[in-house]
């Protein structure tokens, strides 16, 4: 018998070892895609590391995120907590008919820095009286879809938060989706199950209203893009990828041109569907600054977030230039650039608890 | 380093073992208190300096106490080690009321508390007072006293160890394959409780009480969840620093024995961290008369030991109102309650103990000053109503989490565990017996002789197979776990 106890507890000795030096001495890698995050690198030894202790801080966190199998583990993980009831994981809910959602609720809103935001948005809209500002926040697809949610989950009061908006920005149009968004989900499907952007039909409710129904693209036509998306959400929850998403591309005219930080891009980015991202589909993700030139009329100037990548194809029929500024990575100024180009339009467009929650709008410089 | 973590796990833990195994006997303690500095200067680079001057500092004052002027190196050591501790941990705290009472501007010192620091200058008063009084004699060899203090299984969360307890253990051990396969076992179930259960829960309260003033259900929920994991967090230390222990042959003192299942709090304190309880009677009740200088100066005893409870636990007002809390109520119940409750049915007893537990656990775990302990007992009773959807959906989530809590807390598990154990070893001995009777008694009958043998070996490989297949499990479980738990606090940071 003890012979037993002694190589099993040699067993297990060694077999722990065997996985602590095989995540030490796995081949790296840098970057996870399903969880859509960088990897902890192994740190070098260094006497300032080691004395600091910052040298032991990241030997940790690498061994852990190269440990074998880690990734199906992590799964394993996650399907036992949903087993015992838990429906939200890694900042998720797991919700009704695969729908996975952004677990934001009111105590993830910075109303303060909300208020600010729209503040600085006013300014802008108060130093160009002449353009037409238009100021379109999406609430986020808990906020609803919230029948789809778990039982009881709460998400932060969309329509509250435009009100707010609707109070600061006295000289812009505030574009309210939330019962459309609403209705439309009744029939179609709005928003992805297993990540949190719109898809092309919930973008189409958003320009069908901001154009009054009045726009250039008067019915909705798509390509197949791919029908194999695992979006953000899953990243988080790293589980049922038995759920997955399709993405349509709606259909523009053929001399669309597109200029991304000045370089010559591509609408549609179709190398990104073979991708783990593939809503990079979409301008190839977010850029500091992307130009469109469409078929239309007149020039936009579009202050946004990822919302806008998918949204921006329908206006290529309404504006001969459309520009997007991403202020997370737009190293420039934007009034320096609105003063040397002449705009009709601004559209703020933004997923609503990202602009309540971005810091980098201070950089508006108002 | 602490315990929970894949790098103990898979590279610290096993490398110690196998060199432990593999080195000679000369060598083992030198290898123990290596890897036990290695553990410490893990997440305390500098403080290994404190541990080694700490180390050597007792490690003189020992010898010096035989060579005469006992009573003044006891004072010295006393004050040193004291010092130390009150240094690192307490000066900030007093600094900052010394600001707000009085106005000053003196500066904080900031200093990062030493991990276990609170653990291992109670190990060192402990040997020096013993050596003083004459219980044991000053160790000698200075590997086997710096193992002592620092030995890594309970350096950072105790037990805390008496040098009595371990003397013999520090110069000779029987190393046995059912040592070290009964400790692993009981590592693996200490690894299970803080992985599993404790960060699972805690993850509950710690989102609660950030969410800041809600309604009764959802603060109940939350003080129930710190309850929890509390206890998980706690006693999972402790039993996997007495599994590693086992694991080298060192037998540690139990400290924690169901105390959730305690119809009193003067019992629970008896189950709850029981090596700090005993360590506060034996080195400061008794010595300052306990309760042999009537009534009024026990009073006053337990005052001191339970304010000093309190602050042990960490430098903030709470902590020591938390102790004084307990003074209170021990109190009433030596005074009165014990014998009221006396006819009391069981489950009120019960009832009772667990309220004040759990109100004393919102004491400790609420420091915030924006939230303190006050407010979150006023949303306990309702201040913010009683009942909301966010409480509905904790309890939704988290339901069936409790309902395993409180099985796990009762001492039903261990029963069973002690049940298998029992057999275990029953079935070892009386095979053996059984054996030799069996030879000796039927001599040539030999076909009956194997058959009984053969059940016996049967029944106690099966119960072995279901040990090692929890200790994998459990163990297998945790790192699961583990590589997706972005939270996987230490509690004990404070101490």
């Amino acid at each position: 018998m003890n012979r037993i106890r002694l190589i099993s507890g040699l067993a297990i000795t060694v077999l722990l070892l065997f996985l602590g030096l095989a995540s030490l001495l796995a081949p790296q890698k840098d970057y996870s895609e399903n969880e859509n995050r960088n990897l902890a690198s192994f740190p070098k030894i260094s006497l300032s590391g080691l004395a600091d202790g910052s040298f032991m801080k990241g030997l940790e966190c690498a061994i852990t995120d190269h440990f074998p199998l880690r990734e199906k583990l992590v799964l394993t993980r996650n399907r036992i907590k949903m087993a015992l009831g838990h429906k939200d994981i890694g900042g998720a809910y797991i919700g009704k008919n695969g729908y996975l959602f952004e677990k934001v609720t009111e105590k993830d809103i910075n109303t303060d820095l909300y208020k600010k935001n729209l503040k600085r948005i006013h300014s802008l809209s108060e130093e160009y009286k002449n353009i037409r500002f238009n100021v379109m926040l999406v609430p986020s697809s808990g906020a609803i879809l919230k029948e789809m949610l778990p039982s009881h989950a709460q998400v932060y009061n969309a329509e509250a938060l435009l009100s707010l908006a609707e109070e600061e920005l006295k000289d812009c149009r505030v574009i309210h989706l939330t019962s459309p968004l609403e209705q439309a989900a009744e029939s179609m499907q709005v928003f992805y199950k297993t990540d949190h952007h719109w898809t092309e039909n919930g973008a189409y409710v958003g320009y069908w209203i901001l154009t009054n129904g009045e726009g250039a693209y008067k019915t909705l036509k798509t390509l197949p893009g791919s029908d194999e998306l695992l979006g953000t959400l899953y990243s988080k929850v790293l589980t049922n990828p038995d759920t997955k998403d399709t993405i349509n591309l709606p259909v523009v005219e053929k001399d669309v041109k597109v200029k991304i930080n000045g370089k010559d891009a591509s609408l549609y980015c179709k190398e990104k569907l073979e991708e783990k991202d593939k809503y990079a589909v979409f301008l190839g993700g977010n850029h500091g600054l992307a130009e469109i030139f469409g078929t239309g009329k007149g020039n936009i100037l579009i202050l946004k977030d990822s919302f806008a990548n998918g949204f921006v194809p329908f206006l290529t029929k309404d504006y001969a230039k459309i520009t997007m500024i991403d202020l997370r990575f737009y190293s420039g100024s934007v009034k320096t650039y609105m003063a040397e180009n002449s705009f009709d339009d601004v559209l703020v467009l933004y997923e609503l608890n990202n602009f309540a929650n971005d810091t980098n709008i201070a950089k508006l410089g108002l | 380093m602490v315990f929970s973590s894949i790098l103990f796990l898979c590279i610290f833990l096993p490398i110690t073992i196998v060199l432990y195994y593999t080195l000679p006997k000369q060598c083992k303690n030198a290898v123990l208190l290596f890897s036990s500095l290695i553990f410490y200067a893990w997440g305390e680079p500098k403080y290994v300096l404190l541990m080694i001057l700490s180390i050597s500092a007792n490690y003189l004052f020992g010898i010096l106490m035989e060579k005469g002027r006992r009573k003044a190196v006891l004072v010295t050591a006393v004050v040193f080690n004291l010092g130390l501790l009150a240094f690192f941990k307490y000066t900030d705290f007093f600094i900052i009321n010394i600001n707000n009472l009085t106005g000053a501007d003196i500066l904080l010192l900031k200093l990062a508390l030493p991990i276990g620091i609170s653990f291992y200058t109670f190990q060192t008063l402990s040997y020096v007072i013993d050596v003083y009084k004459g219980k044991v004699s000053p160790q000698r060899n200075i590997a086997a006293f710096g193992m002592y203090i620092s030995f890594f299984p309970q350096l950072i969360a105790g037990p805390i160890v008496r040098y009595s307890d371990i003397e013999g253990s520090l110069k000779s051990r029987n190393e046995s394959a059912e040592n070290f396969f009964n400790g692993m076992m009981r590592f693996s179930c200490g690894l299970a409780k803080k992985v599993l259960l404790a960060n699972s829960i805690g993850l509950l309260f710690d989102e609660i009480y950030s969410g800041g003033r809600a309604d009764a259900l959802t603060s109940f929920i939350g003080a129930l969840a710190f309850t929890f994991q509390i206890y998980y967090d706690f006693s999972g230390y402790s039993d996997m620093a007495i599994g590693l222990g086992k694991m080298f042959s060192f037998t540690f003192p139990e400290n924690f024995n169901h105390p959730y299942e305690a119809e009193s709090i003067t019992e629970f304190w008896r189950r709850w961290h029981i090596s700090l309880g005993s360590w506060f009677r034996e080195y400061v009740y008794i010595p300052l008369g306990g309760n042999r200088l009537g009534k009024g100066r026990q009073i006053l005893n337990l005052l001191i030991v339970w304010a000093l409870t309190g602050f042990w636990h960490g430098a903030n007002w709470n902590f020591l109102i938390w102790g004084l809390f307990y003074f209170v109520l021990l109190l009433a119940e030596k005074l009165f309650l014990l014998k009221a409750m006396k006819k009391c049915p069981k489950v009120l007893k019960h009832a009772y103990t667990l309220f004040f537990v759990l109100l004393g656990w919102v004491i400790f775990a609420c420091d915030k000053e924006s939230f303190p302990f006050t407010e979150y007992i006023k949303c306990l009773f309702g201040a913010n109503g009683f009942i909301s959807e966010d409480s509905l959906y904790y309890l939704n989530n988290y339901l069936p989490l409790f309902v395993i809590l409180t099985i796990g807390a009762t001492s039903l598990p261990a029963k069973i565990g002690k049940k298998i154990k029992g057999l275990l070893e029953k079935e070892d001995c009386n095979c053996g017996i059984n054996g030799r009777s069996m030879a000796a008694l039927t001599g040539n009958f030999k076909n009956k002789k194997n058959s009984t043998t053969t059940t016996l070996t049967r029944k106690r490989s099966f119960l072995l197979a279901l040990c090692i297949i929890y200790t994998c499990t459990m163990i297998g479980f945790s790192i699961v776990f583990l590589l997706g738990d972005t939270y996987n606090p230490f509690l004990y940071f404070r101490f």
